[in-house]
């Protein structure tokens, strides 16, 4: 008998979910729904969109054609607001239900308020959805200065668009540095640097306890006692999984959605992915969150495919990112931050270049790497920690000529893979 | 000139210290002086090669991209410029060191394999570099044009010796079929179709005359359209042959495929032409006095090559390169009929289990019982050949419709297809020439 899927989201870990489903059965019905009220898009190019990078026709991951042509039936504007896991079914915000076999929480990820004093009554703005993005831009029309809370990633590449679009910026972080999850302090503060001479005014150290006024003109006040004025109000202070719907159904919930390594939750038949999912990580086994597209759809995928009854398993998440601003580049991987004493750590500095250069060993393997500035491969990097290649003493070679040691590395070990599936 | 899934083949480590030529070459042709491919050096390790895309089947660079803005076909993975954002994501997706950021223009690039002369491959003067021919099956499948899970029997053989030739006829095809297994398959009487090109379910005995008709009236139209018919053994051995053998005779251009399972298995498995010597079926019990069918079955693809029709060929999709090539011989014929035989074991009437068509399908060439051959304009060759012949049992011991031979009988039919193995060896190798004076 045909059995019903229900995916709840339809960003990457979704639609991922959906091509794998499809991939190993063809009978089955699979339905996605989303609260959005658009076709499909990732949140990733949302400052690219604002930057003026791409039209908005090429923004879409997924249309009608997609959808049929998967055999998906495909629901937006549909807000989930209960699951009732033994009935499988759930609720929406209209009254009506969906029953399902197994379900998939892709519901992904919202952005988290500050809790700072008039905050809500100024007209403060986020930037996580299409919605945000087109407010935003309306608002640039006859607002130029633009005052960014959070130096994490989406405010410091929403800093950048604004900044390509002609915006006077300035971006007040409470940590003690920008990107203080993927960079140290020096490749921070290069970064910071960097953005200073593009004229994005950076202040670290300094956390906004209060917000006066509303519309064109907004009065912030800091802990410090500083108080300056801004046009806009942008929060970009993280986001937290979306899974209030979840609530009163069983599902174990920590920071997210508690998932093994099949993606499965507690509750049999109830699947997590993406951003809302807090699953192991590769280096520990313990869990965690790691909101990025690449952990989407790998998960995704092994969502999907344990859904129909394969039985794959997630490997763990490695944290990542790359950051291209201003003809520079910063990529940070696995456990670049890690200051142990059993960790060996290699590093390079370039004041004049502003390039920063670490790699982080476990024994014989690379666990971690951060670049500033540096010409590198960072898939191939990458592909040394995941893959726990022996580095025997080619460590230094490493540090010295990271990009074509690292792709000598990487060939080598192909090579080795390929000569042992020869046997 | 690179074929479909052709790909760019560079040797392990060969390259000579200090040498650039592939990277400036491909600056050159790019025109942007940004190279597609780049060499890897490391002298303290004394390792010279290059790192470029290799076209992934499934590529994580493609997976990532937040726009899809990445995509792979016909064996080329490229990047649509205008979706790209520049997000850099693929370039920490991809292992092999195949796709770049470019800050200037704020996106991803990649080799996206030149369409005709590939400028990298001609500069390297060492042999390193090389254009590697995909196989023939992985240039020439297309597109698959039969939906999934068709209402066959379960570990039917028939579907995926329907798929494989569709793959390779492709859409600009017309379809004809008649009462039989395959019917079903390809024209789902009841359904609406299960093949995404027209089709047309004619009568057992006259489907050759049908798509001589529609042949002849798109020719007179001024449209050459390639016609195929897939029948059954029955269909084609019996109560359709006058009708095949018609067409073939009057030199028609048509594609004649017979999936022989050697019964009428789609009304109960009753003997057919085709049926083997001493095999099970419901119309040939085995009990006191039946012994099976106590006939020589008719040997059709070596009547039709008597026909002199211009190629005729056996198959089975356990030799799937083999039957792709013969597919891609007859689609190419155009001055007559091209015919193709494949073997199509039958888990249902022949009493196995469902996970052995394509074994049994091996086992069939591989013990002589059913030789791999083909006759291009008269001339006879084999088109597989195994070292040794393995022994007939290996073959029939599998199936239930065999299970009855005595030690003699499986003497006799093992006698029996030996002898007509002989024949095709015959018309292979030639006896001696006469030559008129």
């Amino acid at each position: 008998m045909a059995r019903k899927y229900l995916i709840i989201g339809c960003g990457s870990a979704g639609l991922a979910a959906l091509e794998k489903i499809r991939s190993l059965t063809s009978e089955d019905e699979v339905r996605l729904v989303t609260k959005e009220n658009c076709l499909p898009y990732s949140p990733t190019c949302l400052p690219y969109l604002l930057a003026g990078r791409i039209k908005e026709t090429d923004m879409w991951i997924g249309d009608k054609e997609y959808f049929q042509s998967l055999k998906a039936s495909w629901l937006k504007g549909k807000n989930v607001i209960k699951v009732l896991p033994e009935e499988k079914k759930v609720v929406y915000d209209d009254g009506t239900f969906d029953r399902y076999d197994a379900l998939l929480v892709a519901s992904g990820s919202e952005p988290v308020k500050p809790p700072i004093d008039g905050l809500e009554q100024s007209g403060a703005m986020s930037f996580h959805t299409l919605g945000d993005c087109y407010k935003l831009r309306s608002a640039l029309a006859h607002r130029k200065g633009v005052t960014i809370l959070g130096a994490g990633l989406v405010g410091m590449e929403l800093a950048l668009a604004l900044c390509e679009v002609g915006c006077r910026v300035k971006v007040v972080e409470k940590e003690a540095r920008v990107l203080p999850l993927y960079f140290h302090e020096r490749a921070a503060a290069y970064i910071t640097d960097i953005f200073l001479d593009h004229g994005v005014r950076i202040f670290t150290n300094k956390e906004v306890v209060g917000v006066r006024g509303r519309g064109e003109k907004i009065e912030v006040s800091c802990t410090d006692g500083d108080v300056f004025a801004t046009d806009l109000l942008l929060t970009c202070v993280g986001v937290r999984p979306r899974t209030s719907f979840l609530a009163d159904s069983g599902v174990r919930i920590n920071v997210g959605v508690v998932v093994d390594r099949r993606m499965k939750t507690n509750i049999e038949g109830i699947y997590a992915a993406g951003d809302v999912a807090e699953a192991p990580d590769f280096f520990f086994g313990q869990p965690g969150i790691n909101a990025i597209i690449p952990n989407a759809v790998v998960q995704g995928g092994i969502a999907g495919a344990n859904m129909v009854g394969e039985e794959e398993e997630f490997k763990g998440w490695i944290s990542m990112n790359v950051f291209n601003f201003f003809s520079n580049m910063a990529c940070s991987i696995g456990l670049c931050l890690a200051e142990e004493e059993d960790k060996q750590i290699l590093e390079k500095e370039g004041r004049q270049e502003k390039s920063v250069k670490r790699l982080v060993f476990e024994n014989d393997k690379l666990i971690g790497a951060m670049f500033v500035n540096e010409e590198v491969d960072p898939g191939v990097i990458h592909y040394l920690i995941e893959n726990r290649i022996e580095l025997k003493d080619h460590k230094e070679l490493l540090l010295e000529r990271t990009k074509e040691a690292s792709r000598w590395l990487m060939l080598e070990a192909e090579k080795k893979q390929a000569m042992s599936l020869e046997g | 000139m690179k074929g479909f899934n052709d790909v760019l083949m560079a040797e392990y480590g060969r390259c000579p210290p200090g040498c650039s030529a592939c990277e400036e070459a491909c600056g050159r042709r790019a025109g942007d002086g940004k190279a597609r491919i780049q060499p890897v050096s490391v002298p303290e390790v004394n390792f010279y090669g290059v790192a470029r895309c290799i076209q992934c089947s499934m590529p994580a660079c493609a997976l990532v991209c937040p726009t899809k803005a990445i995509t792979r076909s016909n064996g080329v993975v490229r990047i649509a410029e205008e979706r790209c954002v520049g997000c850099a994501l693929c370039t920490l997706a991809c292992p092999y060191a195949g796709i770049f950021y470019d800050p200037g223009s704020k996106k991803a690039y990649k080799c996206e394999m030149c369409d005709q002369e590939i400028d990298c491959v001609e500069a390297c003067e060492h042999g390193i570099l090389s254009l590697g021919q995909s196989r023939l099956i992985r240039q020439h499948l297309g597109e698959d044009l039969l939906a999934p899970g068709v209402p066959l029997c379960q570990g039917c053989s028939m579907e995926l010796s329907v798929r494989l030739a569709m793959r390779v006829f492709g859409r600009e095809t017309l379809i004809f079929t008649g009462p039989g297994c395959v019917a079903p398959a390809i024209a789902a009487v009841y359904q609406g179709g299960f093949l995404h090109v027209p089709t047309f379910v004619c009568c057992m005995t006259n489907m050759p005359a049908i798509m001589t008709g529609v042949k002849r009236h798109f020719r007179n139209v001024g449209k050459d359209v390639t016609c195929v018919g897939f029948a059954g053994d029955g269909m084609t051995a019996d109560i359709g042959f006058q009708s095949l053998s018609g067409a073939a005779e009057r030199g028609e251009n048509l594609i004649y495929i017979c999936l022989d399972n050697e019964a009428y298995m789609n009304t109960g498995i009753q003997r057919s032409g085709t049926t083997p010597l001493f095999s099970w079926t419901s119309t040939t019990p085995i009990g006191e006095k039946g012994r099976g069918k106590q006939r020589e079955p008719k040997n059709v693809p070596l009547l039709m090559a008597f026909h002199g029709v211009p190629y005729v060929a056996t198959a089975t999709v356990a030799f799937p390169e083999d039957y792709v090539q013969k597919l891609l011989k007859a689609k190419a014929v155009k001055d007559g009929m091209a015919y193709v035989h494949v073997l199509t074991p039958c888990p249902t009437g022949w009493r196995t289990s469902a996970s052995q068509a394509i074994e049994l399908s091996k086992l069939a060439v591989e013990t002589g019982y059913f030789p791999l051959w083909e006759a291009e304009n008269g001339k006879f060759n084999f088109t597989y050949r195994a070292k040794e012949l393995r022994p007939l049992k290996e073959f029939t011991g599998l199936t239930g419709r065999f299970a009855h031979l005595t030690q003699k009988e499986l003497k006799v039919l093992t006698k029996v297809m030996r002898s007509r193995l002989r024949l095709i060896e015959h018309l292979v190798e030639g006896g001696k020439t006469i030559e008129e004076n």
